[in-house]
């Protein structure tokens, strides 16, 4: 596996927890909160943020080398992760 | 006509480039669940928001929705895959799948006609886009649509691989953070005394009236599914990512948005306004982001499908460049007003499109059969076959009249009419064993 590949491995594993924190925080703490509270627009808030970006580093993980953005490399079944040069 | 060419044309035409004109190559193609989040955000608005809001107010149980739902969605997913499998075998959109059966010059009627239709919603997309903004930033209305254009823009201007980062943010989102929102107000709405359980509204007179309503909403993606599914590696992926897309998309996001608005509407709201129940219950930041994912997830399938018509209209100009006119189209519509009136046109032309899926499942599943190419426009240099032009106007009016008349199924009987009497018409091509 190149550089570029365990790289991409790395941030999607990144990702993942971030996930799984914004999920604890903006999912499961929530319960603890009513609604309309500043408790409850902390967590939702927060959450949100940090699970957007985990989920963006998950599935989204193209969008971190050069390759997708000339247009020459996308992720799929057979070529997931680019060759190092 | 296409070419078909490999991905040296990609390097060659950059980021922006959407195989637009040519088969997607191999190694183009996504995984299965790529395709189904792009099916997921194409269904988002219309199920999230519409079906939800009207099922909160609806006069039927919740398990008389849960089996329009399925029922509706079981017909859907029989379109979906044998259409879906046509744009994996061609590997090219519907725009230029339509040549097989118009000829090169008939699609283009077929294309501006499907122009015409679809701005109309992808107008009303960037319009609620720009509502939810006013509503949670309370920026002025007549800057909203500007921003509203900016974020379609973003993610529509390389067709699917912008779309899929957005897909790859909005869908998670929704199915993980918002579906645990929706079993926290769940919790919190007195079902009793309010919501799925009592009369409001009585949207659907029927219970067959329902399932229409399902089958209808949807039978015009179907046959724009070439456009995301030449995508796919195999006929297998498009099966596994439409069942997944159609059945949590429509039945789960429905039912997410319906106890968000069993939650903040009141008896006295007469209008389940989408930006109204998610800033009620999530407040307006969080609230009014995820409306603006909501529909954004949308509009932006919708502008990819009208630019890569537009292409065909005339390919040598790319099609980044017609995504940014027809957003600044949109634009226009809005702006001079004109937006609700184009939609009530749009509305009415929407009875043409249920014979398109006949059309195209009688050419690549029929006709081979009977001994007609699916290629036998081509090898005739035939530029304008006027064939499927009399079960597409044949079709439209039986489903006008069973539509007015409160049929159901008006869509199923027309692309059933359009299926036969195209592949009897078409057997005028036959070839001689």
């Amino acid at each position: 596996m190149g550089k570029k590949a365990q790289m991409l491995k790395r941030i999607r594993r990144a990702g993942i927890f971030l996930m799984i924190i914004g999920f604890l925080v903006g999912g499961l703490l929530t319960f603890t909160t009513e609604p309309k509270t500043s408790e409850f627009t902390l967590y939702t808030g927060f959450g949100a943020a940090i699970f957007c970006l985990g989920a963006l580093m998950t599935f989204g993980y193209e969008v971190f080398v050069s390759e997708f953005w000339k247009g020459t490399w996308v992720p799929g079944p057979g070529h997931e992760y680019p060759e190092d040069p | 006509m296409t070419k078909y060419l490999s991905s040296e044309s990609s390097k060659k035409k950059g980021f922006l480039y959407d195989w637009e004109t040519e088969r997607v190559p191999e190694t183009m193609t996504r995984p299965w669940w790529n395709l189904a989040y792009i099916e997921m955000g194409l269904f988002a608005s219309g199920f999230g928001i519409m079906m939800g809001g009207l099922f909160a107010g609806g006069n039927w149980p919740w398990y008389s929705i849960l089996s329009w739902l399925i029922i509706g969605n079981l017909i859907l997913l029989v379109f979906y895959v044998l259409i879906g499998s046509i744009g994996v075998k061609e590997r090219v959109p519907t725009s230029y799948i339509a040549e097989k059966i118009f000829g090169s010059y008939g699609a283009k009627v077929f294309n501006a006609l499907l122009l015409v239709g679809i701005l109309a919603w992808a107008a009303l997309g960037v319009h609620q886009i720009a509502l939810a903004i006013t509503t949670f930033t309370g920026i002025d209305p007549s800057i909203t649509p500007v921003i509203a254009i900016i974020l379609v823009l973003l993610s529509s201007i390389a067709g699917y691989k912008t779309i899929a980062i957005l897909s790859e943010i909005a869908i998670p989102f929704f199915y993980v953070l918002i579906l645990t929102w929706a079993i926290y107000f769940g919790f919190k709405v007195n079902w009793n005394a309010w919501g799925l359980n009592q009369p409001w509204g009585g949207y659907w007179p029927t219970y067959w009236s329902g399932v229409t309503f399902v089958v209808g909403l949807n039978i015009m993606a179907s046959f724009l599914c070439p456009n995301w599914s030449r995508y796919a590696k195999s006929t297998k992926d498009v099966v596994k990512a439409s069942s997944t897309a159609i059945f949590t998309g429509m039945i789960l996001l429905s039912f997410l948005m319906a106890t968000f608005a069993a939650y903040a509407l009141t008896p006295q709201d007469t209008f389940a306004d989408p930006s109204v129940i998610l800033t009620r219950c999530l407040g307006l930041l969080v609230g009014g982001v995820g409306i603006v994912l909501l529909i954004w997830t949308t509009a932006d399938n919708d502008f990819w499908y009208l630019s890569l018509s537009a292409v065909q209209l005339y390919p040598k100009i790319a099609m980044w460049i017609y995504d940014v006119f027809l957003l600044l189209g949109s634009l226009v519509i809005i702006y001079a007003g004109v937006l609700y009136r184009y939609i009530d046109f749009a509305s009415m032309l929407a009875v043409i499109w249920s014979a398109i899926p006949g059309m195209l499942i009688a050419h690549y599943y029929v006709l081979p059969r009977m001994g007609v190419d699916v290629d036998v426009l081509k090898r005739r240099n035939i530029k304008f076959n006027v064939i499927p032009f009399i079960p597409w106007a044949i079709a439209t009016v039986i489903a006008y009249y069973m539509s007015s008349g409160g049929l159901p199924f008006p869509e199923l009987a027309a692309a059933v009419t359009a299926l036969v009497l195209y592949s009897l018409l078409m057997l005028v091509y036959r070839e001689k064993r």
